[in-house]
């Protein structure tokens, strides 16, 4: 479970996230330069988030998580609200600039 | 509000590190866990954290059956012994997350008053330290469960901190441990001594020398 209802949340996904957010919006925007079909921008966010589901799923790497969990965001909430607010970027800039 | 372990059986690559842990810290006490290293007091507080999962455990509160991890109740705040906060998040930044006041810990801690505005990177490990403890011994939580709170502290913060505990605990279940034991003895109403992979209820310092954590005579020096 995730507390989905706080700004907090959302907060914390995008410190968890931020290193990587720029680099996955800066491919997909290329990608739509290239009018590469929609779908392959969301498999390149999930391989992204494939990495970090490696990362995590290591348990030297997943007391890196701690923080987050003492907001009551759990590892699987966490990478599904990174992926999600990672999609949700790509689709405001293509909907904005490409279509 | 009381809480309850037992029934854990947790095993790393068929070796057994925790097997008859029974432990019980209330509000109002502070509730020590004393041992040898590798003797499973970090997994002891993952395991009640809820980000490590055992075999077999029982978690109760108020005598409740809890199944599901503690930390997504959002009953629970836990300072690990590794760093808690991430390199790239500001000293004022992490105070606000945890909503306590800037001015509140500037009059507890001065010498941070320039660093507001600095990343979290650029303290010293004791001043790292010093703050996460602060944090989570702030937050607004019912159970503070510190792993090594005093690790690399100045002997004044060692102090300041077991202040703060000793004035926190009032309304909060606080569980602690550390391997300055004469701290962690003083500060705690209930101490438990864990060794091989079963926990003990310590009553005296003369006990802690008969289960070999402490010499003979330690006392006297």
């Amino acid at each position: 479970m995730v507390p989905l209802f706080r700004l907090k949340t959302y907060l914390l996904v995008f410190l968890f996230y931020k290193t990587i957010l720029l680099a996955s919006t800066l491919m997909a925007i290329l990608f739509m330069l290239f009018k590469a079909p929609f779908y392959s921008i969301i498999v390149l966010k999930l391989i992204f988030i494939g990495l970090f589901i490696l990362r995590f799923s290591d348990s030297r790497y997943s007391k890196d998580l701690v923080l987050y969990q003492n907001f009551g965001i759990s590892k699987v909430g966490l990478l599904s609200l990174s992926f999600v607010f990672d999609l949700l970027i790509s689709v405001i800039v293509y909907i904005i600039f490409f279509l | 509000m009381i809480l309850e372990i037992d029934n854990i059986e947790l095993s790393f690559d068929g070796k057994t590190i925790l097997r008859g842990v029974y432990l019980k810290a209330e509000k109002g006490k502070v509730t020590g866990i004393l041992g040898r290293n590798g003797s499973g007091k970090t997994s002891l507080l993952n395991i009640l954290f809820g980000s490590l999962s055992p075999k077999y455990k029982s978690i109760r509160i108020d005598g409740k059956l809890i199944k599901s991890p503690l930390f997504q109740r959002n009953q629970v705040a836990f300072l690990p012994q590794q760093k808690l906060l991430t390199r790239t998040m500001k000293v004022g930044s992490s105070l606000k997350l945890f909503n306590v006041d800037w001015g509140t810990f500037i009059n507890d801690f001065e010498h941070f008053k320039p660093f507001k505005n600095h990343y979290t990177s650029n303290l010293s490990g004791g001043e790292l330290r010093l703050l996460e403890t602060y944090l989570i011994l702030n937050s607004d939580k019912n159970i503070i469960l510190l792993d090594e709170p005093f690790s690399n502290l100045a002997p004044l913060y060692v102090s300041k901190i077991k202040d703060i505990i000793a004035h926190k605990k009032v309304d909060k279940i606080i569980l602690l441990t550390d391997h300055l034991y004469e701290e962690i003895v003083s500060l705690s109403d209930d101490l438990y001594f864990l060794k091989n992979g079963c926990s003990k209820l310590i009553y005296n310092m003369e006990d802690l020398e008969s289960e070999g954590y402490l010499p003979i005579n330690s006392q006297q020096k």
